[in-house]
């Protein structure tokens, strides 16, 4: 099997006969080295969430900046992953780096960058095992986090052990309740359904409008007339 | 070449149906060399641009058809799209990129010729580039790094091929000067290495 990280034969270099030359070619097509690869598994997490999204909704042909900004998700996944264990989580409570934190908000409604600074606790960060205990506190699914917490989990990017996914189990009443939870949750700006408004409600005029004279009209005269002549 | 022809279609294919180790190989294959063109180019976005880059490649993979040099040439059109699309094509400074390692009246580098010979690494021989015209430095970037074929190189910066060519061999042969300049001449020991001086 062929290892597609063997550089590509230099089809014609005359000039290579120059040992100095040759060293400085040689060098630019070494091996990638273990810094120039350090970003596989974001990039690779950003194509299974690609893959997932476009085997979900076949039918939704998503444009190139959507299906960007989705994968810059996927992208923030991975990072937050490994520091709190918990996508959304990590993009919630600001731990994503800068220019990732500023994608998470636009797309799914999470705080913004605070320039490197962290706007939770920095011991979730650094205890992760904390976030299992009763202290640890993680977005309200209940809440505006809820569209945020949902994407993540429909990307795969929530891991099952982390605050986040309890506060959304917690949120949807159960694990198996989160998928039908989560398709009722919409995308922060739309327009939420009124919930409290009645759905009759009029359009047009009444059509009960009075057409005819009061009925209680009255028809006699004011019985309370004056009886006797004024005198003079 | 066959071997790896066909590994790589085996990959594509793969890749293209969602395998995502297929996808890491592939990524693993182009990103490094990827990276070193866009430092060439790009300087300090380099980062940036390849992630940018990849993204719209997992965006774009499913469409894409060919062998592995238009794989190759299909990720530099994307890249420098990507590049010109966040207007952060930067003017390549000077002063940055010059290699301290080829100073040879630096007191730190006693014996530049054996040293730089022998030890060039990735990083220096990228700053040499560098250095190039910035036309020259990226068609010799795309023909010497990203191993694309005349014909991919003139697409993609809009010259003819025989231009390409000329302009690769004399990119070439500046930075050879340069290195002679810089105190590096085949007096070096590599140079007498498997010879009987």
């Amino acid at each position: 099997m062929v290892e597609m990280s063997e550089p590509t034969p230099l089809a014609d270099a005359p000039l290579l006969a120059d040992p100095a030359l040759r060293a400085v070619v040689e060098a630019l097509r070494a091996p990638g080295t273990e810094a120039e690869l350090v970003g596989q598994e974001a990039v690779v997490a950003a194509f299974v969430a690609a893959q997932n999204r476009s085997t979900s909704r076949p039918t939704r042909r998503s444009s190139v900046l959507s299906s960007l900004l989705a994968s810059k998700i996927a992208m923030a996944a991975a990072v937050g992953a490994v520091t709190v264990g918990g996508t959304a989580a990590a993009a919630y409570t600001g731990t994503l780096p800068g220019s990732l934190q500023g994608i998470a908000h636009r797309t799914i409604g999470a705080p913004e960058a605070t320039d490197g600074k962290q706007v939770t606790d920095p011991n979730e960060r650094t205890h992760p095992g904390a976030e299992r205990s009763e202290h640890a506190k993680g977005p309200d699914a209940t809440g505006p986090a809820a569209f945020g917490l949902c994407t993540a989990f429909e990307h795969g990017g929530l891991a099952t052990p982390s605050t986040a996914y309890a506060s959304l189990e917690r949120a949807a009443g159960g694990k198996d309740r989160i998928k039908a939870y989560c398709a009722a949750i919409r995308r922060p700006g739309e327009h939420p359904t009124p919930t409290g408004a009645p759905s009759d409600h009029p359009t047009g005029m009444p059509t009960d409008h009075p057409t005819g004279m009061p009925s209680t009209h009255p028809t006699g005269m004011p019985t309370g007339h004056p009886t006797g002549h004024p005198t003079p | 070449m066959e071997d790896r022809a066909s590994r790589f279609s085996e990959l594509l294919t793969a890749a293209q149906a969602g395998d995502p180790d297929a996808f890491a190989a592939l990524w693993r294959g182009a990103h490094p060399m990827l990276l070193r063109y866009l430092r060439v180019v790009a300087g300090d976005a380099a980062e940036d641009v390849a992630s940018e880059t990849w993204l719209r490649v997992i965006g774009g993979l499913g469409g894409f058809s060919g062998e592995e040099p238009g794989f190759r040439a299909w990720l530099v059109r994307i890249a420098r799209n990507t590049l010109m699309d966040g207007h952060r094509r930067r003017f390549r400074r000077p002063e940055t990129l010059t290699p301290d390692l080829t100073r040879a009246d630096g007191p730190s580098v006693p014996d530049v010729a054996d040293t730089v010979i022998d030890r060039i690494g990735t990083e220096d021989a990228l700053r040499l580039v560098a250095r190039l015209p910035a036309e020259v430095a990226e068609m010799v970037t795309l023909r010497v790094v990203m191993g694309l074929e005349v014909a991919d190189v003139a697409a993609l910066v809009g010259r003819s091929p025989g231009a390409v060519r000329v302009a690769v061999h004399r990119g070439l042969r500046r930075l050879a000067d340069q290195l002679r300049a810089d105190g590096v001449t085949q007096h070096g020991k590599a140079a007498f290495s498997g010879r009987d001086v």
